[in-house]
């Protein structure tokens, strides 16, 4: 019995639903009922909009609510805590009749992303541990990377698109949400024809050094070296030796690499393993 | 809850709940309060900054941590990750209060289990009681700890309770040993409310309301209040608890009743929507000190319109926060004085 009644209303929240009669005896428990509907929307719509900070500044407050409030039918929220809410958003944005719609989905990748790298668990920091690269056998080394660390590639260039709003918002050639509109579709027509041409795949690392997540255009090289050193694809991380070895036909120059991640802080630590 | 509390000293802790506008200034700058409350929540990220403010937080001030996700009273089961993320937050700062609310959160849509983000209310029935108590029971054991349980603002009343709020809550401690955290703003509004969700449109005293609420209560089940202000509504609309406010005349008014009644017990102002200054927040708390030094302390002759401001209870208030109210407060103050 208690349970009906709780699904039933908590089904009535989020799908918008009245969960009475209209009649004058039951508007006030359905205006009860919008208090919570609204309720959950504002909530939704907040906590979201830190997670998809970009895409929100993108796309203006009345729209990212209109789209949360949609989001909330379609994908019912499973997650206690608001922070982890919504890592479904991205695909369901590419799926929405928005303007800009991929473009506006891959900018949301990036933004939980980077936001799941804010909230990850601190790597502890040993730049003693470094010298083991120059005593031991590269199979038995393995590099810890800063806290936050993870890969991602688009057909979009996302950098370049952010860059070039934030530039143009500075320069102040970019005045309202119109302007970013125009300026997003504009990008989207160029890298739609240029993908159809090339199929062109950008690749990003995500990784935070302090406490602020940061982002960096990589070579597709060095998403394969990421990708083999922190396990993408086997669910165990590899030695820096063994993705050497996966690597030895492309570019890669691990002694060129070795010195940027270091300046970046890209390396916490090595261990090895016998 | 750590039974000292309340005998530590004269008079109550007084504390503020901390908002991320306040975060540089609350480790920053001095703070003459007592404890801090935290959303457990907002500091369950694995790490990165809010793991690194908590631990600041932690170090700098007494901490009391305000769950507000477990949904208490859900027939769905709470998952026991979600406890054991509350009770990792417990074993890193050592809080003098945890508490939750006296609600449902979870529930199952199409075989999927869904949380409202929001503290719905329940039945105040037998049903109700014995699941939110073996819940409550539940997290008990796990925490290893007793927790508060506070009162709800509900914009809805659902069929089938055959209790008061009060009686629901008072049987709910009894069976679990838990202590309730009475938010005195919420049966301000929950009494402001009742007109219109009874159906009745008899338009309820909210002093008398809370008092009578509150003196449904044993003193020795109470282990904490929360103090806030929300937006006045007219008389055809249901009142928010958006705590946008300066705590109201009427709460202030039943503030006092309540410590006369239950004694020095630890006490919350609450701010979420509108956020103020840092300093405007701590006068707040210190308004809070200054009532209970009305009680405890040898200043009977002080009466509520020394410690608000005038333009406080007038600023954009509704016609149900006028002078008679502020009298009203006085008269109660000047009334326990000579029951004392």
């Amino acid at each position: 019995m208690l349970d009906q009644q709780q699904n039933k209303l908590l089904e009535a929240i989020f799908l918008g639903n009245s969960l009475f009669n209209q009649s004058s005896e039951h508007d006030v428990k359905n205006k009860g009922l919008k208090i919570y509907q609204h309720s959950l929307i504002a909530n939704a719509a907040r906590a979201l909009s830190i997670t998809y900070a970009t895409v929100h500044s993108y796309i203006g407050k009345n729209r990212f609510n209109t789209l949360v409030a949609k989001y909330l039918k379609a994908e019912l929220k499973q997650e206690y805590d608001w922070g982890e809410f919504g890592s479904t958003l991205p695909g369901f944005i590419a799926k929405q009749e928005l303007s800009n719609a991929y473009l506006l989905s891959q900018i949301a990748r990036l933004d939980l992303a980077c936001h799941q790298s804010e909230r990850s668990k601190d790597v502890p920091v040993d730049l003693t541990t470094l010298n083991l690269l120059g005593e031991n056998d590269a199979y038995q080394l393995y590099i810890n990377f800063c806290s936050g660390i993870d890969i991602m590639q688009s057909t979009l260039p996302l950098d370049e698109i952010n860059n070039t709003i934030t530039n143009l918002t500075e320069e102040e050639q970019i005045n309202s949400l119109d302007d970013v509109t125009q300026q997003l579709t504009e990008f989207t027509t160029k890298y739609k024809l240029s993908d159809n041409e090339a199929g062109n795949l950008y690749s990003f690392i995500i990784w935070r050094p302090d406490f602020q997540a940061q982002y960096s255009r990589i070579s597709t090289d060095e998403y394969l070296w990421f990708s083999a050193l922190l396990g993408k694809d086997t669910e165990s991380k590899t030695s820096i030796g063994q993705a050497l070895d996966d690597l030895n036909e492309t570019d890669f120059s691990f002694v060129e690499w070795l010195p940027k991640a270091i300046q970046e802080r890209l390396i916490n630590s090595i261990t090895i393993q016998k | 809850m750590n039974d000292d509390l309340k005998k530590t000293s004269k008079l109550p802790l007084i504390g503020v709940g901390l908002r991320h506008e306040h975060y540089d200034e609350a480790l920053n700058t001095p703070a003459n309060i007592d404890f801090i409350e935290v959303h457990a929540e907002n500091f369950f990220a694995e790490g990165g900054a809010s793991h690194q403010l908590f631990n600041d937080i932690s170090q700098k001030y007494s901490v009391s941590l305000h769950s507000t996700s477990l949904g208490l009273g859900s027939a769905s089961q709470i998952p026991l990750k979600q406890i054991n993320q509350l009770n990792t937050l417990i074993k890193r700062c050592d809080p003098i209060l945890v508490s939750d609310h006296a609600c449902f959160s979870w529930a199952d849509i199409n075989s999927n289990h869904i949380h409202g983000g929001d503290l719905l209310p329940v039945p105040f029935n037998e049903e109700s009681l014995n699941l939110m108590a073996a819940n409550v029971l539940r997290v008990q054991r796990v925490l290893g700890r007793k927790i508060l349980i506070e009162n709800l603002s509900a914009y809805m009343e659902l069929p089938g309770s055959i209790y008061s709020e009060s009686e629901f809550l008072v049987n709910l401690c009894e069976l679990t040993q838990c202590k309730l955290l009475i938010d005195l703003n919420n049966l301000v509004v929950n009494a402001t409310n009742q007109a219109l969700l009874s159906g009745t449109g008899k338009k309820l005293n909210v002093v008398e309301y809370a008092k009578q609420w509150l003196a449904n209560i044993p003193a020795d089940i109470v282990g904490e209040f929360h103090l806030a202000g929300c937006t006045p509504v007219g008389s055809d609309s249901l009142m928010i608890d958006d705590h946008s406010r300066p705590v109201s005349i009427n709460t202030w008014a039943i503030y006092h009743f309540a410590l006369t009644r239950f004694g020095a017990i630890p006490t919350l102002i609450e701010w979420d929507e509108n956020l103020p200054s840092w300093t405007t927040l701590l006068a707040e708390a210190s308004k809070a000190k200054d009532i209970a030094k009305m009680v405890f302390g040898n200043e009977e002759d002080t009466r509520f319109t020394d410690i608000l401001d005038e333009s406080e209870y007038f600023l954009g208030s509704s016609e149900d926060y006028k002078l008679e109210e502020i009298q009203q407060a006085d008269d109660i103050h000047c009334m326990s004085h000579h029951h004392a």
